[in-house]
């Protein structure tokens, strides 16, 4: 293929579009601020848009561009259409919200716009600056949408705590690209050998490289902002933390060990696994102990994340895609959970603590089954597509020696199944008080069935998607 | 013919029972008639079933698409005699569980119902599988209705019953679900039939067979892991307590012929020792256990225990039966899985006469009642007989296995089957003291006095159940001569060695 710099932008179009649609949707929200709704149609024909142009590249075909700056690669191409098919979804779920509780609507579209631009382009990064302008413009857009609602005081709390730490992090990262710059002269990605043996400098910017990670995905012990922001962040913002940054922080993994330090794999290996291990055990128990339902799915996530960091830690073709598997499966089931508690909260009722849940089967009982059918799929129970995103993580594990790590993790899924059977017992078996004064909103509860019940059809039908995950790699 | 039986026989409850559960909402009669009409449309496939059925050891009626073609999962049903006798049983255990909950259901019964139809499925699926996954999707999936059924409908302390049923049976399953990975890893498939042929050496085998135990022990329930089962038994409603003993116990039994034996013969016959004892545990401790009781359901749970104690024993006492004696070794085999299929009925039975009770006095407190024959004459004679069945009276199915499994150990050591025999005299001492504490006696309550005797209704289901339990126990030789070559070939693989 003929390359000429014209063709790069070319390529480039997608970003360049969702670029353009962010501005114009904060420049609308300055000016037109009477309609919102435009706001919202604006923001999702930018997405549409985009999903649409970044289906157009799906190719075998691998392309290096801007000088091997950017990398256009089935991985990239397959986790983009990911990012962008959920931040619909993800706006979808959160425009009432926002429009209701008095929030800067132009803001938030434009921010979570900016936010995905960040995402996709690490997704394609092949360079370490380029990884991290991507991270900076993906963390900036957070810690601005967690601050959005800044006469709340926890949610300003939650955002101070955001961003000094993800701060420490983006300077870890960045002290790791640095030193590994300074021992093999480049930040291109298939650059980063070193011509002589392996010393103690390439071993200490690796690990900053992986506690930078950790931070950014909430492993422990780099966890403790997680749940606050959990907790904190207006429940939009939370929705959307949850689900579409987990694919880019596994992209951002992914691009650094994989495509990067591909050759320190048995050091990366052993922090990983440290890693893992600790979230899983630490996440699933720690969440047995909380009584505010945002928390305790913090927690959840951060034993989710120990298991993406397993599927990382196999280091071959089989372990990355178990881990994109059960990183697109999380993010799915994890927007749809929070987008259960905002439906419900758009129909009268709140769910802040654990305790809310109390009689909700009785008082709305279909979002209840929605609820119950994501709290199995998280658990990993068969007849729910939670269950193959830890099997296909288990298996890679099994094939590759690691059968103690196997049983860590079944035994650590196991303490987690209890907090999540807890959520079902609260709606199903106690009884509260719980009274219903608006009806459901069709369009949304539409989606929102849709998108839970894809969850017991992909159980049915995981084949394609699970081959995908497997293309992305070959 | 070429309709799929056995996935209709999966699909069309599970399908039927998420249909009850969306349009049911205001129609909850219509749903009951429903729910009747599936469940005999259900026992039809399952006579056809049987029917169609050839006497051949191998596994009939195989379907076998591509599931997920980068696990090597395939979606892969057959069956073979056992298969049938425990599918059959559940059909018909769920049908008069159906029936049986028509009144006495007030919340929900169209959730109820629908759980019932679903969790029938699974189970049916769970006997059909010949892939090892696939049989995993179904063992763990058959919890959530389960789970629903306890925690919804259950009584007081249902919360805490049903989270543990839960987690003891989670905890187990993942064990087995690492050791089919491992299987996978060396053998490259999941499939059972040849998983059953795979060489692997003993060590391994040990482990192997150590994590299928954890599995299959929490459910059969065998001592020490059978403490969730009083807990579970006591709390879940009369239906819920209905399948738990008559099926899901029995799954267990039958994991231990479909993974246990056949897969890791070696480390079967190298933990003889443990299964005998602790199922000897089970047959004698338990018993005695269940002596002390003081709620009805909490009896029949631990004589559960103590009966399933006698099918792990027929199964493991194989191994200590000298190998020039086949017949002998067979005998212990026919006698566990008759006992499974007895207990499933009698178990049913006592259960379903507990629910009678309950429904009409709302306590499960033996002291609560006393001379109920003289309100209940009809009813009181099918508790005596379900009794006596319990105590493996002759002529009732719960005689013969025992009595199977007991000569076959004679065979081993005198001990065993001494043990074995001993804990005859117990079963019969709990199971006819609660007779004569329940049913006979002067009447002391009005309560008991003013009891209705059986409805039409509950007559039809409890007679259904007589019927068997004596046909079991007189003509024997129908079950045993069905069995008998399906059980042959799991005996031949148990026997053979794999250590390389």
């Amino acid at each position: 293929m003929q390359h000429s710099l014209l063709m790069d932008y070319l390529v480039l179009v997608p970003e360049i579009s969702l670029l353009l649609g962010g501005c114009i949707v904060l420049l609308g929200g300055a000016f037109v601020s009477q309609f919102k709704h435009s706001l919202f149609a604006l923001a999702q024909i930018v997405l549409i848009a985009v999903t649409y142009l970044c289906v157009l590249q799906i190719s075998n075909d691998e392309i290096e561009l801007f000088n091997g700056f950017y990398l256009l690669d089935n991985l990239a191409v397959i986790t983009k259409i990911a990012m962008c098919v959920l931040m619909i979804v993800v706006l979808i779920y959160s425009r009432s919200y926002i429009e209701n509780h008095n929030l800067p609507v132009g803001e938030y579209y434009a921010l979570a716009l900016f936010s995905l631009l960040g995402m996709m382009l690490i997704s394609s990064a092949n360079h370490l600056l380029m990884i991290y302008l991507g991270l900076e413009l993906l963390s900036l857009s957070m810690y601005a949408l967690v601050a959005m609602d800044r006469d709340n005081s926890i949610s300003s709390e939650a955002a101070i705590k955001y961003f000094v730490l993800g701060a420490i992090a983006s300077g870890f990262l960045l002290y790791g690209i640095s030193r590994i710059y300074g021992l093999t002269g480049s930040l291109y990605l298939s650059e980063l050998t070193i011509q002589n043996d392996v010393g103690i400098g390439i071993i200490a910017a690796v690990i900053f490289l992986v506690i930078g990670l950790a931070f950014k995905l909430g492993a422990v012990p780099f966890h403790m902002w997680l749940p606050d922001v959990y907790q904190g962040a207006p429940l939009p913002v939370t929705l959307l933390i949850a689900s579409v940054p987990k694919i880019a922080g596994l992209m951002l993994a992914l691009r650094l060990l994989m495509d990067g330090v591909t050759y320190m794999h048995e050091y990366w290996q052993q922090s990983l696994m440290a890693l893992s291990v600790l979230s899983l055990v630490i996440g699933n128990v720690v969440a047995i102990s909380q009584t505010n339902l945002r928390r305790m799915l913090g927690y959840s996530t951060i034993g989710h994340v120990g298991y993406i960091l397993l599927g990382l830690l196999v280091g071959n073709q089989q372990g990355y895609s178990s881990a994109l598997f059960y990183t697109l499966i999380y993010a799915l089931m994890s927007s749809a959970v929070f987008g259960v508690l905002l439906c419900s909260g758009r129909m009268g009722h709140v769910i802040n603590e654990l305790s809310d849940l109390k009689g909700f089967a009785k008082a709305y009982p279909w979002l209840a089954f929605l609820l119950l059918l994501l709290m199995f799929s998280m658990a990993g129970i068969p007849m729910t597509v939670g269950f193959y995103a830890k099997l296909n993580v288990l298996q890679a594990l099994i094939l590759n020696d690691g059968v103690i790590l196997a049983i860590i993790a079944v035994i650590s899924s196991v303490i987690g199944a209890f907090y999540y059977l807890r959520v079902i017992k609260l709606m199903y078996f106690d009884d509260g008080e719980i009274e219903r004064n608006q009806s459901m909103p069709s369009g949304y509860i539409t989606v929102l069935s849709a998108h839970v019940l894809s969850v017991i059809v992909l159980f049915l039908f995981p084949q394609e998607l699970i081959l995908l995950c497997q293309q992305a790699f070959s | 013919m070429n309709i799929p039986l056995l996935s209709s026989l999966i699909w069309l409850p599970i399908i039927a029972g998420m249909l009850v559960m969306l349009i049911g909402r205001n129609n909850s009669e219509g749903m009951k008639w429903f729910a009747v009409f599936v469940s005999l449309v259900e026992l039809a496939l399952g006579l056809v079933l049987i029917g169609a059925s050839t006497s051949e050891a191998s596994m009939q009626f195989i379907e076998k698409h591509v599931w997920i073609s980068a696990f090597d999962i395939y979606y892969a049903l057959g069956v073979d005699a056992i298969s049938i006798a425990l599918i059959v049983l559940t059909i018909f255990m769920t049908l008069l569980v159906v029936i049986a909950s028509w009144n006495n259901v007030k919340r929900d019964i169209h959730y109820y119902l629908a759980a019932f139809l679903v969790l029938e499925g699974l189970m049916i699926g769970v006997f059909c599988a010949l892939d090892a996954i696939l049989f995993y999707v179904f063992f763990e999936a058959m919890l959530i209705p389960m789970f629903l059924i306890i925690g919804i409908w259950g009584g007081p302390r249902r919360v805490y019953a049903t989270i543990k049923f839960f987690l003891y049976t989670f905890l187990g399953s993942v064990f087995m679900l690492v050791a089919l990975l491992y299987l996978y890893s060396q053998a490259n498939t999941f499939e059972i039939a040849e998983l059953q042929h795979f060489v692997i050496p003993l060590n391994i085998q040990i482990l192997l067979f150590l994590a299928f135990l954890i599995a299959f022990a929490v459910k059969v329930p065998m001592w020490p892991v059978h403490t969730w089962l009083p807990d579970a038994h006591v709390e879940a409603p009369t239906g819920g307590s209905v399948i738990l003993a008559a099926i899901m116990l029995k799954i267990g039994g039958y994991g231990f012929l479909r993974f246990n034996l056949p897969i890791t013969p070696d480390a079967s016959r190298e933990l003889d020792w443990l299964l005998i004892t602790i199922s000897l545990i089970a047959i004698v401790y338990i018993g005695f256990v269940a002596l002390a009781q003081k709620d009805m359901k909490k009896l029949i749970a631990y004589s559960s225990i103590a009966h399933m104690g006698f099918v792990t024993l027929g199964f493991f006492v194989i191994y200590q039966i000298s190998a020039g004696k086949p017949d002998i070794q067979m005998l212990a085999l026919q006698g566990g899985m008759i006992q499974m299929i007895s207990h499933g009925f009698i178990s049913g039975a006592l259960f379903l006469c507990v629910g009678v009770l309950y429904d009409r006095m709302h306590s499960r407190n033996i002291d609560d009642y006393q001379g109920v024959i003289n309100s209940m004459p009809v009813f009181a004679a099918f508790m005596v007989l379900f009794a006596m069945a319990n105590s493996g009276l002759p002529g009732t199915s719960g005689f013969v296995g025992e009595f199977m499994v007991i000569i076959a150990s004679f065979d081993a050591s005198l001990w065993y089957a001494a043990l074995a025999a001993v804990t005859l005299i117990v079963g019969a001492a709990y199971s006819l003291w609660l007779v004569k504490r329940v049913i006979f006696g002067e009447v002391v309550s009005d309560s008991v006095a003013a009891l209705q005797d059986v409805s039409i209704r509950e007559f039809l289901v409890l007679m259904s159940l007589a019927v068997l339990v004596i046909i079991v126990g007189v003509w024997p030789a129908l079950l045993v001569e069905y069995l008998q070559p399906s059980l042959e070939q799991v005996l031949r693989l148990a026997l053979v060695t794999k250590v390389p």
